[in-house]
């Protein structure tokens, strides 16, 4: 009994032994852990870390780790957020910014009509979208936004044209790319025929006076010259008005499909009739 | 056949002496009136007006006499020149689009014929219909058979470019 609880002592203070003697040959040969980026190392020395601020993690926790299930710094995630050109948020930061400085809307004066009527909450109604040319479904707010992003995103990609007529402006042309909107447009083509496979740009059209627009784009890129067929929904189509004789203060919306071989991060010369911009729509 | 074979000849001498309107464009009058049933049916189209240039005229009535002489019909010369090379050749630059529309008809009605096979051609039409093109040059030839070939060349000169040479 003796002897076999001494063996058995000396098995469990052998095991012990050799486990406390297995964990410190673990960490004198192998350090792991997590950079604050999410990037795991495994390394012999301390020097070697990869980064400052580096959690051990345990070699036995190590192997099922994912990179996704690691924790990420939220100053890593606002940073690519905020880099991030195809997040719309990113276009409407400066009108949000613009609109944070307008003065607040003034409270009620009267306080009596401030305590018996509890303000109600304030829930919009859902604006059903409607269909525009070429299928695409929209409501107000959207087209409203995307107007917004067509002139925003002037200063990311500048793709516009001020026409003059008898020496003053008369129209203002702004063309742009939104991901967001192409994603949606050939979403909704592709259930009804066969996929669009070009890009997508929007454009808008701005009477700054009584002036007639007709959409006679053309895009040209290398040997390839491309016009529109307006009567074809998947080449061309009118979000927001309809061309023609506009007056002041009118803003058309619409948008051109261009064959996939125009590559929108190059250089591109946009006309109308017979004005040339040149632009990069996507840089 | 014989006149084919007269023009040929006669054309280094008149070459020395000044050419009067009808040698250098006999079909002044069918060209003009080609042009203008062009820019009726750009103007049906909301697209901007084809102006009509003299240099692009002569480009284009030499390279209708070509073929009309030497009976081919093709945008390739058979020297191998395309129509921007005989256009940059003439010594035309400021230009930033180009393109060439060429036919031939033995009908009594040319004009008609050939703008109708334009209108009814893909290719054809999407230069008539080009919203950029400004500038034209027509020229229009016929082979000693009386087949009448046409010639049409469609330019833009960009309007920014062209206010800034003014």
């Amino acid at each position: 009994m003796k002897t076999s609880i001494l063996r058995s002592g000396s098995v469990v203070l052998v095991a012990w032994a050799t486990s406390l003697f297995g964990w410190g040959n673990a960490h004198a040969s192998v350090i792991t852990g997590v950079c604050p980026d999410g990037s795991m190392f495994i390394v012999r020395n301390l020097a070697d870390i990869p980064c400052a601020a580096a959690k051990r993690v345990a070699p036995d926790d190590m192997p099922p780790i994912k990179p996704e299930y690691l924790p990420r710094p939220y100053g890593w995630q606002r940073f690519q957020r905020e880099q991030d050109p195809n997040n719309p948020y990113n276009l409407l930061e400066d009108l949000e910014t613009r609109d944070a400085q307008r003065p607040p809307p003034r409270a009620p004066t009267s306080s009596r009509a401030a305590l018996s009527e509890p303000p109600l909450p304030s829930v919009s109604e859902p604006v059903p979208p409607r269909v525009r040319d070429g299928g695409i479904q929209l409501s107000d707010q959207e087209i409203a936004d995307l107007i917004q992003i067509v002139q925003l995103t002037q200063q990311r990609a500048p793709a516009n044209l001020e026409i003059e007529s008898n020496g003053s402006p008369s129209l203002r042309l702004q063309l742009a790319h939104s991901r967001g909107f192409e994603a949606q447009a050939k979403r909704g083509w592709a259930s009804h025929g066969p996929p669009t496979s070009g890009p997508v740009l929007l454009f808008t059209a701005e009477a700054l006076a009584p002036v007639v627009f007709h959409p006679n784009f053309t895009f040209a890129q290398g040997h390839t010259a491309f016009h529109a067929n307006s009567e074809d929904p998947k080449q061309f189509g009118m979000l927001v008005g309809r061309p023609g004789a506009l007056e002041a203060g009118t803003t058309l919306l619409g948008y051109v499909v261009l064959p996939p071989s125009i590559d929108l991060a190059q250089p591109i010369d946009v006309y109308w009739n017979d004005h040339r911009l040149a632009a990069t729509l996507r840089p | 056949m014989l006149g084919f074979w007269i023009a040929l000849l006669l054309s280094p001498f008149a070459a020395r002496t000044a050419e009067s309107p009808e040698a250098i464009a006999p079909y002044a009058g069918l060209e003009a009136r080609f042009h203008q049933d062009v820019n009726r049916i750009r103007n049906g189209r909301h697209l901007i007006p084809l102006i009509r240039d003299a240099s692009l005229d002569v480009v284009a009535r030499a390279h209708a006499r070509d073929m009309a002489v030497r009976r081919y019909l093709s945008h390739v010369n058979p020297e191998g020149q395309n129509p921007l090379q005989r256009i940059q050749s003439a010594g035309i630059g400021g230009f930033s689009l180009a393109a060439e529309n060429a036919g031939l008809t033995d009908k009594t009605d040319p004009n008609q014929e050939i703008l109708q096979g334009w209108l009814e051609s893909p290719v054809h039409r999407k230069n008539l219909h080009a919203p950029p093109f400004n500038r034209t040059g027509v020229g229009i030839a016929r082979a000693a058979d009386g087949t009448y070939y046409y010639t049409q060349l469609y330019v833009t000169v960009p309007r920014e470019l062209a206010e800034a040479l003014r």
